[in-house]
Order: C-alpha cells, then sequence, then structure tokens
C-alpha cells in the first residue's frame, strides 16, 4: 500500500517554488527558439526539405551514426560503470576522472586526438569520438544507481542458484534499467546533434543535421531552411525521447546504499574489474595524450614553449590573454552551477512533469544560438553582448542534464524516512533540509561537477553570444586550431592539454 | 485519549479502510491485529496523516486532529523497518525530534541519554546507523519516536523479523517503556502473544 500513499514532497506543498525553474526556462530558451521558429519556419520549405535527396540522405546519416554510437558508448560504459560502482582498487578514482574528463572538453579537441591517431576522416573516427564523449554520461548517470543495489540482493540470487547474468537481468536490470534507458537517450541525442566532431571528421562527404543547420544558416544564409532542419530534428529527438520515457519504469522503490567492495582475492575476478577499466581507458584516454603530445612535441621536438605561452604570455591569434581567458571559463563555469543546481534539484525533487525541462536536449545548439541573436538584440532585452548572458545560458544547456544526474538520487530516497520525519514534527521544508539534503549531497556534488563540465565545455551557442572580453576556452582552443602557424596550434593543443588536465583532476574528485 | 471515530480510507475505487472506529484511553495500548494485507498499517498511517482519510475523524484528548499535517499531529510513529536516518549517528537519530521542536542543547542532551540509559544503548550513542543490528535498529526507533514526547504512539509490527531471543528481549523493553512513560498507543501486530503482553485491550481488524 506503501506505493499509493501521498508523497509529502517539499516541491508539491510550496508549488510556487516551481515556477522558478519554469520561469527561467521559458525566459531563456523556450522564447527565443519560439521566437526563431515563428518568424522563419515554412511548411513549404519543410516540404522542400523533406524532399530534397541531398538532405534526407544527412538526416539518415545523422540517425544511424547516433544509433551506432550510443550503442558501441553502451559496449564500453557499461562494464566500466559495473567495475567502477562496485568495486574498489588503486587508481579507481584515476580512470574514474579519465572516463569522465572527455565530456568537458571541446568537440573539436577530441576530434583532433581522434584524427591525430588515425590520420583520416569518415565514420570510424566520427565513432569513436562519439564514445570518447559519451562514456562520461553512461557513468554519470547510471554509475550512482549501480552503486546504490544492494549487493545483498545479488548474495541472495546467487544462493537460489541463479548463473550472474541470470542475477544480472533479474535483480540487477530491473533496478539499473530506467538509468540505463536515460542515459542511453542523451547519449543518442549528443551524438545526433554532434557539430565539433562531424566537422572535423567528417570531410566534405559525411554531414549531420546540425553541421547542415550551420552551413545553412551561416554560410548560406539561409534560414528558413536552416529552421526546417531545425524543426525536423526536434521531432526526431522528441521521438526518441518519447519512446525512450515509455520504456522507462521509475523505480521508487528504495535501494539500499551498497558501498563499493574491496577487490576479491580470487584472481578471476580481481582482473576482470581491472581489464574492463584498463580497456575502456585507452579506447577514452588516447585521443587525449595525442593532443598532450602534440602540445610538447613540434617538429618530433621537445618543448614547453606553448605552456609557457598559455600560462604567462600572451597570443596575437587572442585579442585577449589565454590567462584571462582560462579564469573566465572557470567563473562562468561557477555563475552557471550556482544557477542550474539548484533549478535542478527543485525539478528532480517535485512530482510535477518534467517534459519541458528535457526540451534543451531535443533543440540544437545552433538552433537556440540563432534565437538568442535575434530574441536578445533589442531593448530592453538587448542581453546578448552582457556577459553574465553567457553563464545563464550555460545552465539552460546543462539543466536537462543535471535533473537527469539528480532524479535517480531524489527518486531513491524512501517515502517512508520522509514519513518519519513527519511523524517526529518535520515540516516538509525541515525533512528536505534534515533528512533529504544530507542524502542527496553526493548526487549534489556529482551534479555541481557536471553542470560546470557543461559550462566549460559549450561550444555551440557561446560561440554566437562571445565577445572579446567573455572568450571561453573552447572557442579560445578552436579560434588558435583554426589558425595556421605551428606556435598558434601548438598553443591550441596545449590549452586543450590544460583542459584535459585541470578536468581529470577536477571530475576526479566531482 | 485517541478516539478514531468512522474511518474511511479510499485509494481510488479500492477500500483499504471500511468506517472503522474504536477509542484508546489516555496511557493504555490498544493492539489491533488481523491478517496480512487488511489495511491495518494503512489505518495507522491515515490516523497520523501520512495517508488522506476518505471519511472520519480523529480526536487526540476532544481535539480534531483529521486535518492536521502530519508533522503538527503530535503522533510518533514506528514502522516495520525503524527508517531510522542513514546520514545521521545514533544520538542524532534520537534528538532529531527534539531539534525540530528547537529544545535547547543540553535539555536535547540530557533527554537523549536518558533514553539511551531507558532502553541500555548508552554505547551506542556515536555508532552510525548502517553498524546498528536489527534489535538495535528498532530500540533506536523506539527511542527517537518517545523522544518529542508524542500524544500516541503508533508501532507497526515493531517486533516482526527479529530472531526469537531479540523478539523477546524488545518485547519485553518496550512493554517497560510504555508503562514506564504512560504513552498513549496503537499496536499493530499479528502474533497475539505481542498484544496479550503489550497492550491493555484488543481489536481486530474486520475483514473486508
Amino acid at each position: 500500500m506503501a506505493e499509493f500513499m501521498e508523497r509529502p514532497h517539499l516541491v508539491t506543498r510550496t508549488k510556487t517554488l516551481f515556477i522558478a525553474p519554469v520561469a527561467f526556462l521559458s525566459v531563456f530558451f523556450v522564447a527565443p527558439v519560439a521566437n526563431s521558429i515563428l518568424r522563419y519556419f515554412h511548411f513549404s520549405e519543410f516540404s522542400n526539405v523533406l524532399g530534397n535527396q541531398s538532405l534526407r540522405g544527412v538526416a539518415w546519416f545523422s540517425l544511424w551514426q547516433a544509433v551506432t554510437s550510443t550503442l558501441l558508448t553502451l559496449v564500453v560504459a557499461l562494464p566500466a560503470t559495473w567495475a567502477l560502482s562496485r568495486y574498489t582498487f588503486r587508481g579507481a578514482r584515476l580512470v574514474r576522472g579519465v572516463l569522465t574528463a572527455p565530456f568537458v572538453l571541446p568537440a573539436v579537441v577530441v576530434a583532433a586526438g581522434v584524427l591525430a591517431i588515425t590520420d583520416s576522416r569518415g565514420v570510424f573516427p566520427i565513432l569513436w569520438a562519439h564514445v570518447v564523449f559519451n562514456v562520461s554520461v553512461i557513468l554519470r548517470i547510471v554509475g550512482p544507481r549501480w552503486s546504490m543495489v544492494n549487493l545483498r540482493l545479488e548474495h541472495a540470487a546467487a544462493t537460489l542458484g541463479a548463473r550472474p547474468s541470470r542475477t544480472f537481468s533479474l535483480v540487477v536490470w530491473p533496478q539499473i534499467s530506467d538509468a540505463v534507458i536515460s542515459a542511453a537517450t542523451l547519449v543518442f541525442i549528443y551524438c545526433f546533434t554532434s557539430f565539433g566532431v562531424i566537422a572535423i571528421l567528417g570531410g566534405v562527404s559525411r554531414r549531420t543535421l546540425e553541421s547542415e543547420i550551420f552551413t545553412q544558416a551561416v554560410r548560406l544564409g539561409n534560414t528558413e531552411t536552416a529552421t526546417a532542419l531545425a524543426v525536423l530534428q526536434a521531432i526526431i529527438i522528441c521521438t526518441v525521447i518519447f519512446i525512450a520515457r515509455q520504456s522507462s519504469r521509475p523505480n521508487s522503490t528504495f535501494l539500499h546504499v551498497s558501498a563499493p567492495q574491496p577487490l576479491r582475492t580470487k584472481p578471476r575476478h580481481r582482473n576482470t574489474p581491472l581489464l574492463i577499466s584498463a580497456t575502456a581507458v585507452v579506447i577514452v584516454a588516447s585521443p587525449l595524450l595525442a593532443t598532450i603530445y602534440r602540445s610538447l612535441v613540434v617538429n618530433n621536438q621537445f618543448s614547453f614553449s606553448a605552456w609557457r605561452t598559455i600560462l604567462s604570455g600572451s597570443l596575437p591569434a587572442l585579442s585577449v590573454s589565454p590567462q584571462l581567458v582560462i579564469i573566465t571559463s572557470l567563473v562562468f563555469a561557477i555563475i552557471a552551477a550556482c544557477i542550474c543546481v539548484p533549478l535542478a534539484l527543485l525539478v528532480a525533487s517535485s512530482a510535477a512533469p518534467r517534459a519541458l525541462f528535457s526540451l534543451p536536449l531535443a533543440v540544437s545548439a545552433a538552433t537556440l544560438g540563432i534565437g538568442l541573436i535575434i530574441t536578445f538584440n533589442t531593448s530592453p532585452f538587448a542581453w546578448r553582448s552582457e556577459r553574465w548572458f553567457i553563464p545563464v545560458i550555460h545552465a539552460v544547456i546543462a539543466l536537462p542534464l543535471v535533473i537527469r544526474a539528480l532524479e535517480p538520487a531524489t527518486r531513491a530516497i524512501p517515502t517512508s524516512l520522509r514519513n518519519a520525519s513527519a511523524t517526529l514534527g518535520a515540516s516538509p521544508f525541515a525533512t528536505w533540509v534534515r533528512v533529504e539534503l544530507p542524502l542527496l549531497r553526493p548526487a549534489l556534488l556529482r551534479a555541481t561537477g557536471l553542470s560546470m563540465a557543461v559550462s566549460l565545455g559549450e561550444f555551440g551557442a557561446t560561440s554566437f553570444l562571445s565577445r572579446s572580453g567573455s572568450t571561453t576556452l573552447p572557442i579560445a582552443i578552436a579560434q588558435l586550431l583554426g589558425r595556421p602557424g605551428v606556435a598558434t596550434q601548438q598553443a591550441g593543443f596545449a590549452l586543450a592539454a590544460l583542459m584535459v588536465l585541470v578536468t581529470v583532476g577536477v571530475m576526479s574528485r566531482a | 485519549m485517541l478516539k478514531v471515530s468512522n474511518l474511511s480510507v479510499e485509494f481510488g475505487n479500492t477500500v483499504i479502510v471500511d468506517n472503522i472506529s474504536f477509542t484508546v484511553p489516555t496511557g493504555e495500548t490498544l493492539a489491533i491485529t488481523g491478517p496480512s494485507g487488511i489495511g491495518k498499517t494503512t489505518l495507522l498511517h491515515a490516523i497520523c496523516g501520512i495517508v488522506r482519510t476518505t471519511h472520519g475523524t480523529i480526536h487526540i484528548d476532544n481535539t480534531d486532529i483529521s486535518s492536521l499535517p502530519t508533522h503538527k499531529r503530535g503522533i510518533g510513529l514506528i514502522s516495520q523497518t525503524g527508517d531510522l536516518f542513514p546520514t545521521m549517528t545514533v544520538s542524532q537519530n534520537i534528538e532529531f525530534g527534539l531539534r525540530i521542536v528547537k529544545m535547547p542543547q543540553t535539555d536535547r542532551t540530557t533527554r537523549v541519554q536518558e533514553l539511551l540509559e531507558m532502553l541500555n544503548l548508552t554505547h551506542l550513542a556515536h555508532r552510525n546507523v548502517s553498524e546498528l543490528s536489527g534489535g538495535e535498529a528498532r530500540r533506536i526507533a523506539l527511542a527517537r519516536a518517545l523522544a518529542p514526547q508524542p500524544q500516541v504512539l503508533l508501532l507497526d509490527e515493531p517486533l516482526s523479523g527479529l530472531d526469537q531471543n531479540t523478539h523477546d528481549a524488545l518485547m519485553s523493553d518496550l512493554a517497560r517503556v510504555l508503562k514506564q512513560t504512560a504513552t498513549t498507543a496503537l499496536l499493530v501486530t499479528h502474533d497475539l502473544s505481542e498484544a496479550e503482553l503489550l497492550a491493555e485491550t484488543t481489536f481486530t481488524f474486520p475483514h473486508k
């Protein structure tokens, strides 16, 4: 009967708090996107796009490369998630940092790293780059859930004669499936809307809807066609989200938190998590190491000159100093997290419908960027050049991810604890502060790390808004890598390598 | 005194609790017995306000508390699992309700110590709740529920799932503590021996 009980959530009791995230998203996301669609979307152009064989081919390639990338990501990431959620071993923290770091790196950095290894463009490098990016999505969303699955249940199944595969399918999978489906949906969307990776590794023959939107809108000035493509892209993404939500059963059963186990003494068991972790690290880290290598080696000569330049010098290719770029990115990341995490917590803690908060996932960065510069261009809302505007937009983009990162943890809090708190005299707010927040602390730390990561790595929408005084690291890296000159390129790789090293350190602590 | 009059609970079209009435005099314990799944727990949840009632009223000492939210009813609840807060120590769990009513620190410490001694739990004061045995966790849940001195205490099969020795020891402690504190209590159980030892009167939950 517990399932039928009313849940005295803070937010359901005080619905006014829910207005804050709704208003935030309405102003900074819904309004600009709706404005661009209302002004530039025409059904006749949409029909033309659907009837165009070349553009249909672009849509088909976008779809199948995204599906393949998602499946490959799951193949690499799920075993690694199991190893890191279930076992503790020396270097596990570093492994986690290495596997989660690429998510915050600009697409151009990872793509350049893959290119440095494969020395060719095409489908395989694209898929590899997508796997490198998205392993962290699975790790960060499924990991907390998997670590909560009670080991004793698995032991119980084993003592009842279940093989490990049966134990997984009957005991573990039902408890982690909603997190896996949620994470896989995100991975699909990222791959489907991938732009930086396609731009560098796709060459002239491999185009996706996202790169075509940019080409049509920016290079060809054909805003109507770009808007029609953006709508087609959004329809496909919404369909995938709808299917995923239908097949995901929210698991409201409380999962007793199960601490990671030390590696077992039997060699067979001891080696498996280590081998899985090592394989994932090789797949993910090699492009990152290639980036670091390129920052230190010029013409087969070892040199620290690029590092000296970014840490204390200046670059003619950048209008501001590299040090200011680093500080700007960090400040933006902190501001974005301060906005995003509390809003996400309000949404994740509520029982209110949250389809609205998935919308930023369904709309590409290029579509949002166009909407922002069109909408926030005239007084009294001429905010597109304001510095504060960039972290606000970063918070918009991070919001759906952070909500998804918090949701499994908020759902895992048993109703009975809230009931116990209430019968001890605690109001819903006191229960939230004293009982729920302490339980959510690890998830909140991860959510903060994720929000900062999104802000640090955001490239698409920022490129529409960035000015010389507000250049972020990804923008600076793209500018440097896009310019000729060995020293400039090497400085770009050094900035990218700095992001790799800093994010590995930061993410391993989050 | 707890007085429940014509209480009904429905979830959708399903009637879970149907027109139940009883009275528990102050300082006494009423045992509610009946088979599993018949609605005993739902009845307790309705009394403490976790579940909304469809019909009926609940009075404590002639005050109608039916429309009050759970945290304002002054009713304590001990569930089958104890539901200790996993991020707090044993002492912090026990003093939770006292912190909510903003009792001064010195008084809180005294009250917690008093309860720990009453239930022979002093050695566990600073223990993490994840390190407790089943019997210890139930004792802490009892101490925590008694700390704010609720007007009524609801006990939802507090002895279920314990081994015989722990069960007997805790039952004896429970009987002693309920008498010592003169708490008005409602005990849900399907064990008639528990009902006989702990309660002055027994109410058999009617079959649907």
